[in-house]
């Protein structure tokens, strides 16, 4: 945890990149990348190659599943870990998500001073 | 163990605490004597430092403060000053121990052993539990004659299991012990260090179940066995006669070396352990953002009726996330309640619908600070396993988790839920009792189950009351509940460690007692006996009419013989234990039976004491009242 990190975080919401962006910095002197739609996110992780990505599942136009999926068939971020950031209400899903092939699940709501530990554990880093 | 330092010299307060830590104790620390008051009266602490000089509130006052609250927890004050006065002041006081500054670490340290051996009634530094020792001066644990390498939370954890003899330790104790107050680990942490730990016991020879997981309620240290009782002495004078010859080989030890003989934290040191600083540097930034938050929020609920009905549910979900980030609960509970409606129907505006609006409006707008950041788990809302085959009952359960915001998965079979259990963990799980009555199912393959329940709360549905249900729950590791019982869906939220009846002692005259024994002399001796000491007591020798008896009387305690003819006292100990009514209630066994054996049997069965026959009267009132302010001091909020 004491190497530093870049991630980059694919959600709508700009205070959930906002508070992800302050809480990674203050806990582990990680660096975030922000995209808000799936699309911005897949070109966003072709130029920066980030250490991981964080994903929303529900986003408007293009879903988390579906920016996950293009970013598998992507020889550039196929690679590229993947964690999606799902609500408690939908984490019934959460076998379904980890059958795609995705590293992990994180439930929101959390506190972002966790992540870092929440990520690395889920990584093996 | 947990120490609170309260020290203002942030130089000498950081590595005290770096030290202290080293040394495997669970330090928090404060600078001023105001918070120090606050930690030492809502946390409970094995041992307390405090500077005299302190801002707000010095550390004689404090220690005094204490003190008239009728805290007794060993107390040890540091200061500059070293004159007669000031030392007898502080000892007369309350104080236990006094140390002048500068002072030498490793005195500090012998100091500290002393008081925590002295606070906990123990003479010697060596803990002897069958062939296994565990030297708290050295920090080495080992089983027969094999070390054992431990991580700092196991240590800590077996200390802490050691230091309870047979005697329960709730996940609760678990928690607060090991881990500061600024931290915030889960119960599933709890189990991994457990899992690992007996990992290591296991290697060296100990039996798989010498720490003995009791469902629902904690952990325990299995009864040596005779052979093992009779060596145990002789292992722990050996061991103590070796640890003073090495003390005086080494009067002025190597720092260095004697910090920790413990492996460094493995997974442990990635715990979600948040600085306490860095937790308010996150609440503070949270709170600068929150206007313009709570403007965005306000604008997307404005929206709502704005849009399309069938987009509602995807707005309330993501408002739902911006609350939630702030850790505002309650409004996402309501955002929450909101979506699931949306996402069922999207029809038009409901009753119900534009009251939930209201008050999310109403909470968004009157939310002018954000008092605490949210958990990264919110106990609230745990993730809830159901086992059932009869759709009722699952639409039943699913509405009301839907309404909470709960995850839900569903099953239809013990095999299938037992072997998800292996990949993942609900906080709680609710079973039919229809679904486990399989005549083909062995007892081994119901241990089987059990053991891999661990200590998540498992709630048996029956639709009727009778002892034949009860103990079929008992055989499945559940708790029994009745299907028409009014607090089925409230237990269903309650978070597992919670204490599920709150049953604080009265004053000493009104203590109800209750004894359960068939030989009717020894009942009337007891029964004059626990009057002259100021007990009511109601004594029962027929056991047919317990359940009846226990219901009207509802005593503070409980005492039961072993062996009373045609039912196991053992087993109608864990049926009442069983009953979330009675999860609290102290259940003393009173036996002729001195046998390792039988006090296993006692403690599984959620005993909290055994004491054997012919019992003084005076130890046994003692035990009793001791038994309730233990429960008193760990219900308390």
């Amino acid at each position: 945890m004491t190497s530093s990190r870049q991630l980059l975080i694919i959600d709508d919401e700009e205070t959930i990149q906002t508070v992800v962006d302050f809480g990674l910095k203050l806990s582990a002197g990680w660096s975030l990348l922000k995209a808000s739609s799936g699309r911005e996110g897949i070109t966003i992780a072709q130029e920066h190659s980030p250490d991981a990505i964080l994903l929303d599942v529900m986003m408007p136009e293009m879903d988390g599943v579906a920016t996950f999926k293009a970013l598998q068939a992507d020889g550039q971020t196929n690679e590229i870990p993947v964690i999606f950031l799902t609500a408690k209400a939908q984490a019934t899903e959460k076998s379904q998500l980890k059958a795609l092939g995705v590293s992990g699940v994180i439930t929101k709501p959390f506190n972002a001073l966790d992540l870092p530990m929440l990520i690395s554990r889920i990584l093996h880093w | 163990m947990k120490i609170l330092l309260v020290e203002d010299d942030a130089l000498l307060n950081k590595l005290v605490t770096s030290h202290l830590k080293g040394q495997n104790y669970v330090v928090d620390s404060v600078t001023d004597g105001a918070t120090g008051w606050s930690y030492a009266s809502t946390f409970d602490y094995d041992l307390l430092i405090l500077d005299l000089l302190l801002p707000q509130l010095d550390g004689l006052s404090l220690c005094q403060r204490l003190r008239a609250e009728g805290d007794t927890t060993p107390i040890l004050l540091l200061t500059a000053e070293n004159s007669k006065t000031m030392k007898i002041q502080a000892l007369d006081t309350g104080a236990d121990d006094y140390m002048v500054k500068p002072f030498d670490i490793a005195e500090l340290e012998a100091r500290i052993r002393a008081l925590l051996r002295r606070g906990q009634g123990q003479a010697s530094p060596i803990i002897a539990w069958g062939s296994l020792l565990l030297n708290s001066t050295t920090g080495e644990v080992s089983y027969g004659d094999r070390p054992l390498k431990l991580t700092s939370k196991e240590y800590k954890f077996l200390e802490l299991l050691l230091s309870s003899g047979s005697q329960v330790v709730g996940v609760n104790e678990v928690l607060s012990h090991l881990w500061s107050s600024n931290e915030f680990p889960v119960e599933s942490t709890v189990r991994s260090h457990l899992r690992r730990l007996r990992n290591k016991l296991q290697k060296a020879g100990a039996p798989s179940d010498l720490i003995t997981t009791l469902h629902g309620r904690g952990y325990y240290l299995k009864s040596p066995d005779s052979d093992e009782l009779t060596a145990e002495g002789s292992i722990a004078s050996k061991a103590l006669a070796k640890h003073n010859t090495e003390a005086k080989a080494a009067s002025k030890p190597d720092l260095e070396t004697s910090l920790s003989p413990t492996q460094p934290e493995d997974e442990a040191s990635v715990e979600s352990i948040i600085d306490l600083s860095k937790a308010e540097q996150y609440l503070q930034f949270l709170n600068r953002n929150w206007s313009s938050a709570q403007q965005t929020c306000l604008d997307k609920l404005a929206q709502v009726a704005q849009i399309e009905p069938n987009e509602r549910a995807a707005l309330v979900h993501s408002l739902a996330g911006t609350l939630g980030m702030f850790g505002l609960n309650d409004a996402l509970a309501l955002a929450r309640q909101l979506e699931a409606i949306w996402k069922i129907s999207a029809e038009a505006d409901s009753p119900e619908t534009t009251s939930l609006l209201a008050q999310l409006q109403r909470i968004i707008q009157q939310t002018q600070t954000i008092k605490a950041a949210p958990t990264s788990c919110p106990r609230e809302q745990p993730p809830l396993w159901v086992l059932s085959n009869n759709t009722d009952f699952q639409t039943e359960i699913e509405s009301f988790a839907l309404k909470q915001g709960f995850t839900i998965r569903h099953f239809n079979q013990p095999k299938a839920l037992q072997k998800a259990l292996a990949q993942d963990s609900p906080n709680r799980i609710i079973a039919q009792l229809s679904c486990l009555q399989d005549p083909s199912v062995t007892p081994p393959q119901r241990s089987a189950w059990k053991e891999s329940l661990g200590s998540i709360p498992l709630l048996i549905v029956s639709h009727q009351d009778s002892l034949s249900d009860r103990l079929q729950a008992l055989r499945w590791g559940g708790q029994f509940i009745l299907h028409s019982s009014p607090n089925l869906l409230d237990l269903l939220l309650q978070h597992p460690s919670a204490p599920t009846s709150s049953k604080l002692s009265p004053s000493h005259q009104q203590i109800k007692v209750m004894v359960v024994d068939d030989d009717t002399h020894w009942l009337n001796t007891l029964l004059h006996q626990l009057q002259n000491w100021g007990f009511k007591v109601t004594t029962l020798a027929d056991p047919a009419a317990f359940w009846q008896v226990l219901q009207s009387v509802n005593p503070d305690a409980l005492i039961l013989d072993a062996k009373i003819p045609e039912i196991d006292g053992f087993e109608l100990c864990q049926v009442v234990r069983h009953d979330p009514k009675w999860r609290s209630l102290p259940i003393l066994f009173l036996s002729i039976l001195n046998d390792p054996e039988s006090r296993q049997l006692a403690f599984g069965a959620g005993a909290d004491d055994y004491l054997f026959k012919p019992v003084m009267v005076g130890e046994l009132a003692h035990r009793i009242t001791s038994r309730l302010q233990r429960i008193q001091s760990l219900e308390a909020p």
